[in-house]
């Protein structure tokens, strides 16, 4: 079966939405940390992120920080989440119908469904622009999501965090 | 003997007034009408039975859930704590708004 590859490899420091940086750190700062203290310690969080804030922000510097969101072989998922092994579980994440997970194509071999990553949007995190550029550079090489999976991965962003919840609902048609 | 009763999936009980599947065993020593009714029941059990599956997956996707996934890697970094004041606005040009 041959699947259109979803992303291109881009060799510039350069961000954009739909940009795949693995080995981001996210500082965690403690519930003690304050201004009292001039050396403190804090834990720092190692993800592989994709970028979900708009290009033309990005290209026209207007964020100071950018925002991203963890994603995941889906084998590293599983191990976690052992019931997304089960037969059928991700086609329902794949239809869409589990909120919050998104499902993207190998970078290497979009055809083998196994090696799929999932994005996680209960999760986002905010890094610095110029710390994202020079992490970009450092890599030499990096994924870039291609359209039309770019607008359906921002797509379901959209949805996840536009949801409404309703006390009381019209009752169910029988 | 057997009877149709797949879940609702709103929590509603179902009627007591349930489908029974008609025994099938021994055709011959059911009279003729007994024998076309159990027909007519195995037809409907048999395109009832995939609704049932259809409602039980759908109940089974309410609930899924899952468990946020751990850091690649974790460690601790001393950092020193400087306060600058107040900081700078971002300095993009406003005319890129026109173009």
């Amino acid at each position: 079966m041959t699947i259109e590859p979803f992303w291109v490899k881009v060799e510039e420091p350069t961000l954009r939405q739909g940009d795949y940086l693995p080995g981001c750190f996210v500082p965690i700062f403690d519930p003690n940390f304050n201004e009292n203290s001039d050396i403190q310690d804090v834990q720092v969080n190692e993800f592989d992120l994709i970028i979900v804030t708009q290009s033309c922000d990005l290209e026209n510097k207007k964020a100071r920080l950018v925002a991203m969101i963890p994603i995941y072989p889906i084998s590293e998922f599983e191990k976690i989440n052992p019931e997304f092994a089960k037969k059928g579980r991700w086609n329902e994440v794949l239809k869409g119908r589990v909120e919050g997970l998104h499902l993207l194509a190998s970078p290497i071999e979009p055809a083998d469904n196994q090696k799929a990553l999932v994005v996680d949007f209960r999760e986002i995190y905010s890094l610095p622009y110029n710390y994202l550029v020079k992490h970009a550079a450092e890599l030499g090489s990096h994924w870039r999501l291609k359209s039309p999976y770019l607008e359906h991965f921002s797509q379901t962003s959209a949805r996840f965090f536009m949801r409404v919840g309703l006390p009381s609902s019209i009752p169910p048609f029988k | 003997m057997a009877t149709i009763s797949p879940p609702r999936p709103d929590g509603i009980t179902t009627s007591s007034k349930l489908l029974r599947r008609e025994s099938k065993v021994m055709p011959q020593l059911q009279s003729l009408e007994r024998q076309k009714l159990a027909e007519i029941t195995e037809t409907i059990w048999q395109h009832l039975t995939p609704v049932e599956q259809l409602l039980e997956s759908q109940a089974s996707i309410d609930e899924i859930s899952y468990r946020p996934m751990p850091p690649k890697r974790s460690f601790t970094v001393r950092v020193r704590y400087q306060d600058k004041g107040r900081g700078e606005p971002l300095t993009y040009s406003l005319d890129l708004d026109d173009e």
